[in-house]
């Protein structure tokens, strides 16, 4: 399911996966705010709605009745995800919309997902950004573990950095059991360490490492360990109000360095802006959110850091 | 093998836990006891009994509780913690020397010796750990109290033996350090980490960092002239300590996190909706609405809030439960037992709690609550107190 694998055209976009566990945590919109603040940038981004249960995000976009589907996609009325692209109001930005009239597909099949996973890779677009369902389930997990930039968003509340914990630690189990493939044994294992309280004691990914290396062996714990830290979610505390609003990205963060061993990083935080609640009750494009909004300067920031570390991860291979 | 990881583990039923955090406050010692009968190997379990002890001024029982602790905590590979419950129990009475050599020679053959703490303190000889004794001073934290300041004097160094701090760098030096390209993200500390910016213990040194409480933390701390002093006598000390101090010691022992932290017990307040069959032939069917307050796969604390009696309730009884889970699934209908109930003094009157074992769940029933509890009771409640520090406002 890895895309890289499938990559070697020039212009493979590169693939944004927002997600975060809890439903209402805004991820549609801050998927349309960083897929505006790149378009802005002269990159050509596609916007895909991945909520296969519960599509919407074409309301945000000022669309009623989308023409064309995802399910059209996996239906094959069309072959390319590509035909199915709509152009939205702001140029360089187009969006794909998603299925909700087809209830089946909130559970695609193995074989829908990689032909939607397919589809992305071969999409003539700088960047993909795919806004994901809520909740937990494989299809949302196996989308962001694809993602070259998988985002985790999360707002100032308990339940919500609870859930985007959550979600990051369900990440991780579901990355390690695919991993673990056919092994019942080691799925096994891997399945009493999600229980938070197992009985084998195994209480951080650590205890994990150690129990792989004394069950199976050493190499397999060393496949396991660097599975897990190539996991690196970024996150955005989205709806901030305040300076202290803007640190619940990093409870996250310092709590799964030490259970989990994986170093997300914070990309910052996009301030509350009343008037995007208002929009989306009145059905107007938030791409049309004035460009002197706090939140669209804030999402302008976090797409331009991810694109300078971009830029100095590259610098670095290079030299 | 004895690693500092091993200590009795969060107990699903609940009541333990609530006792060791402090959220369940347990005044008669009579009833201490029976839990202790339940779970006799507990050592901070046995340090809070031997604490109660001595607030009831029942000293004879203290000490020999004390002592008892000790040697549990010998066992679960904590050594400062045992040392501390050692200095506890000479506080009230002197030991004899053969006694200290006891003690000495335990926590050298059996204390544990993986991290460059457990080291320090098990491979001292007898004098040495006398002087370090005799000379470490406890300090109570409650959350929110700050123990050092950026550029103040860095006069001691702190063992952290239970609770949890944030160190974080001052808002000049992260600007300078951002420029430097050195990462500044805070660090927390918990049990067995230390903290004292203390070398060269020959010059005046400062705190390069903030430090601040963010659970309840008891620490013990020796002045730096005091220490120097004592390594002056003793140099192997400064030798232990130095490998304390080894920067690749953080990765090896990463920290605090060699030891399971037992900070203050949060959990996502729960609404629940209780109910209680009726006995063969009694009219005694009940039904009550509460607040599951530590909610995990094997169980949960239900506070009922305030009310008179626990009209009703019986342990052994099977019990439904509904909760509302605040997401789509929103009520989860499951079935389990009643292993405990009490009350306790609250502000607002008398609360009744209650510890439920869940039944067996069903694999979909599993899925929600594992997604819901999301983490064991360590990643909880640290979630929990970074919220408290970080994020939420009165």
């Amino acid at each position: 399911m890895n895309h890289h694998m499938n990559r070697g055209l020039a212009h493979s976009p590169e693939i944004w996966a927002i997600g975060g566990g809890k439903g209402g945590v805004g991820k549609s919109m801050v998927s349309i705010l960083l897929a505006s603040a790149l378009a802005q940038q002269g990159q050509k981004t596609i916007i895909i709605d991945a909520d296969l249960g519960g599509a919407n995000l074409h309301t945000m976009m000022g669309i009623k009745t989308p023409v064309r589907t995802l399910n059209d996609f996996i239906t094959r009325k069309y072959n390319t995800l590509d035909e199915i692209c709509i152009q939205t109001s702001q140029s360089g930005l187009q969006l794909i919309c998603g299925a909700s009239e087809i209830l089946s597909l909130a559970n695609p099949q193995y074989a829908q997902k990689n032909k939607i996973v397919q589809g992305l890779v071969n999409l003539p677009a700088d960047h993909v950004i795919l806004d994901l369902g809520a909740g937990t389930s494989y299809n949302v997990l196996d989308f962001f573990l694809i993602a070259d930039h998988p985002i985790v968003v999360v707002t100032p509340q308990p339940i919500s950095i609870q859930n985007a914990y959550g979600f990051v630690r369900n990440t991780i189990y579901r990355k390690l059991s695919r991993l673990a493939g056919q092994q019942p044994s080691l799925n096994n294992l891997i399945k009493t360490a999600m229980d938070p309280k197992n009985d084998s004691q195994m209480r951080t990914i650590h205890d994990l490492f150690d129990a792989v290396s004394k069950e199976f062996d050493a190499d397999l714990a060393i496949r396991i360990k660097e599975a897990v830290f190539s996991i690196r979610p970024w996150l955005i505390t989205n709806n901030a109000r305040d300076e202290r609003d803007r640190n619940a990205g990093r409870i996250i963060q310092l709590v799964a360095e030490k259970y989990l061993t994986i170093r997300a990083k914070e990309l910052g935080a996009i301030y509350y802006d009343p008037v995007i609640e208002k929009m989306v009750s009145q059905m107007r494009p938030i791409t049309l959110l004035s460009p002197d909004s706090a939140a669209r300067q804030d999402a302008a920031r976090i797409v331009q850091r991810v694109l300078n570390e971009k830029r100095t991860a590259r610098e670095r291979i290079d030299n | 093998m004895k690693i500092a990881m091993n200590l009795p583990d969060d107990h699903q039923y609940s009541i333990m836990q609530r006792i060791l955090d402090g959220t369940l406050t347990i005044e008669s010692v009579e009833e201490f006891r029976e839990i202790l009968d339940i779970y006799p190997d507990d050592p901070i379990l046995r340090r809070k009994y031997a604490d109660l002890l001595v607030e009831k001024s029942e000293l004879d029982h203290a000490i020999a509780a004390f002592g008892l602790a000790a040697e549990l905590f010998i066992d679960q590979g904590m050594n400062l913690q045992a040392i501390v419950a050692k200095i506890l129990q000479w506080s009230i009475e002197q030991p004899t020397h053969q006694e200290g050599r006891r003690f000495h020679e335990l926590l050298r053959d059996e204390g544990a010796q993986y991290t460059p703490l457990q080291r320090f303190w098990a491979s001292m000889g007898y004098a040495e750990l006398v002087t370090i004794m005799l000379r470490l001073v406890r300090v109570r934290l409650l959350t929110g109290e700050k123990i050092a300041c950026v550029d103040d004097p860095a006069n001691e160094i702190y063992f952290v033996v239970s609770g949890t701090l944030a160190e974080t760098w001052s808002p000049d030096c992260q600007v300078e350090a951002s420029r430097a390209g050195v990462d500044t993200e805070p660090i927390l500390l918990g049990a067995n980490d230390i903290f004292g910016n203390i070398f060269p213990l020959d010059k005046p040194t400062v705190s390069y960092t903030d430090i601040v409480a963010i659970s309840d933390v008891e620490l013990v701390k020796i002045a730096k002239p005091v220490l120097a002093e004592a390594c002056k006598t003793h140099p192997h000390i400064e030798h232990l300590l130095r490998e304390i101090y080894k920067p690749d010691n953080v990765d090896k022992c990463d920290r605090a996190w060699q030891t399971v932290r037992r900070t203050i017990r949060y959990g996502l307040p729960t609404k629940v909706e209780l109910s209680g069959a009726q006995e063969l032939g009694k009219d005694n069917a009940w039904s009550h609405t509460g607040i599951a307050v530590d909610l995990s796969l094997g169980g949960l604390c239900v506070d009922l809030g305030p009310r008179d009696s626990e009209h009703g309730l019986r342990k052994g009884q099977s019990v439904e439960l509904s909760l509302d889970l605040l997401n789509e699934v929103a009520i989860l209908d499951l079935t389990g037992k009643i292993v405990w109930h009490r009350q306790q003094e609250t502000e607002k009157g008398n609360s009744t709690l209650i510890g439920i074992r869940l039944d067996t769940l069903k694999a979909a029933d599993r899925e929600l609550l594992t997604e819901y509890c999301a983490g064991s009771v360590g990643e909880q409640n640290l979630i929990w107190s970074l919220w408290d520090s970080l994020v939420k406002t009165d």
